[in-house]
């Protein structure tokens, strides 16, 4: 009974999907964004062009679970603000790394 | 310019490697401080409990209808005590979650029932003998172990960076940075015309410690399902208030003995400041769809 609460703001709601999703969309953000972060070093990409590569495919997640579940980010996550924050410096970090591993192993050394 | 393949191998490398094992590392050290010898044994020990207190009931009973006037055990019905309350606190909560679900009236009387000074359930213990949770030790380990699980192996890892790669210029990143952090990503450095870009072992040190944060933690939840979502902590701060009562224990005094009198308050208190609204007080007009009609009719005269 305990796991299966229902909210108090959003009657029907259970918590434990609500923590789901959040958990596979880091695990989404994170597996592209270390992906993108490869693909783009070895193309030799720098500068601000990378991050906006990075901000590009961010705005594509939004897009792709938006339309997945209709923009109706209230039934599936916290917030719309929340979903579109959740673990974005993680990954940022997560693709930052992987942009510098593969550039400086296949350009600089 | 080009840099030494040598440090590729032997510092860029490595200190990817040894990163993502120590993370993963103090995850499974987390783990097994995490099972407590206590903790698999309590189920053990709640299942003999139970046992032993269905004998007890079953022997009351017998007792109790051969003899009428045989006086109860005291320590039992403080456990009974202690029970009962727990499922007061229960209650409350289930009331304070799914509260909106029921009118006004139904809500209030259950309230009342609860939280009324003198008879309500949640009020029958007196408050002088609530134990101030923070002078209580043991709720203090938990949260020192993990400070310390944290702090430990990076203060290890950047001594060894500092000692052995100090000076190296490891990583060149792919983006430009201004000349006023060179002392900070150069530490170690002191070459005046070297671009900013060039980056000491340091450093590389850092990024590679966020970087690999999330990506540890996404294996580690990955190799053992049973570590619940450790990382995925911001949802259960959000919902804090309405969800931990239940799930943790009551409070354990210095004495050892289990005292739910902290929570009784605090609940009692929660569900005093709860507001209640209820949430489907029009739902027959919304079926119909003449919700929005009234509505637009109240604003007509209104007007008017």
């Amino acid at each position: 009974m305990l796991n299966q609460q229902i909210n108090s703001e959003k009657p029907g709601l259970v918590l434990e999907n609500l923590k789901k999703n959040q958990k596979n969309l880091t695990t989404f953000r994170l597996i592209l964004s270390c992906l993108i972060g490869s693909i783009i070093g070895c193309l030799k990409i720098t500068g601000v062009l990378g991050f906006l590569i990075f901000l590009l495919s961010n705005i594509l997640v939004y897009l792709f679970v938006g339309f997945k579940i209709k923009f109706k980010f209230e039934n599936y996550f916290v917030s719309q603000i929340q979903m579109i924050f959740e673990s974005l410096i993680t990954s940022l970090f997560a693709f930052l790394l992987f942009w510098t591993l593969i550039y400086d192993y296949i350009y600089v050394y | 310019m080009k840099l030494d393949p040598q440090i590729k191998n032997w510092v860029l490398f490595p200190l990817v490697y040894v990163i993502f094992l120590v993370g993963i590392l103090k995850n499974y050290i987390l783990k097994l401080f995490e099972t407590d010898p206590k903790k698999e044994t309590k189920v053990k020990e709640i299942k003999k409990y139970a046992q032993k207190e269905q004998k007890k009931l079953n022997e009351n009973y017998q007792k109790r209808t051969n003899n009428f006037t045989e006086q109860k055990n005291n320590a039992q019905t403080n456990k009974q005590e202690t029970i009962r309350e727990m499922q007061a606190i229960q209650r409350s909560t289930r009331l304070r979650l799914n509260g909106n679900l029921i009118s006004k009236e139904s809500y209030e009387m259950r309230k009342y029932y609860l939280t009324e000074p003198q008879k309500g359930i949640l009020s029958n213990r007196s408050a002088q003998k609530a134990v101030n949770p923070l002078f209580d030790p043991t709720s203090l380990m938990p949260g020192l172990k993990s400070n310390l699980s944290n702090i430990l192996p990076q203060f290890i890892l950047m001594t060894w960076v500092n000692f052995f790669f100090e000076g190296f210029i490891v990583v060149k990143f792919p983006f430009p940075l201004s000349d006023n952090l060179k002392k900070m990503f150069q530490y170690g450095i002191n070459l005046k015309y070297l671009n900013a870009s060039y980056v000491s072992s340091l450093s590389w040190y850092f990024l590679v410690f966020f970087g690999l944060r999330g990506v540890v933690d996404m294996i580690s939840v990955w190799l053992d399902k049973k570590t619940v979502y450790s990382y995925f902590a911001p949802i259960a701060k959000i919902r804090k208030m309405p969800t931990s009562t239940p799930m943790m224990p009551p409070p354990v005094s210095l004495s050892g003995v289990r005292d739910p009198t902290n929570f009784l308050i605090a609940e009692k208190e929660n569900l005093q400041l709860y507001s209640h609204k209820f949430s489907v007080a029009d739902s027959e007009l919304e079926i119909l769809g003449l919700k929005t009609a009234i509505l637009d009719e109240k604003e007509k005269k209104k007007d008017k």
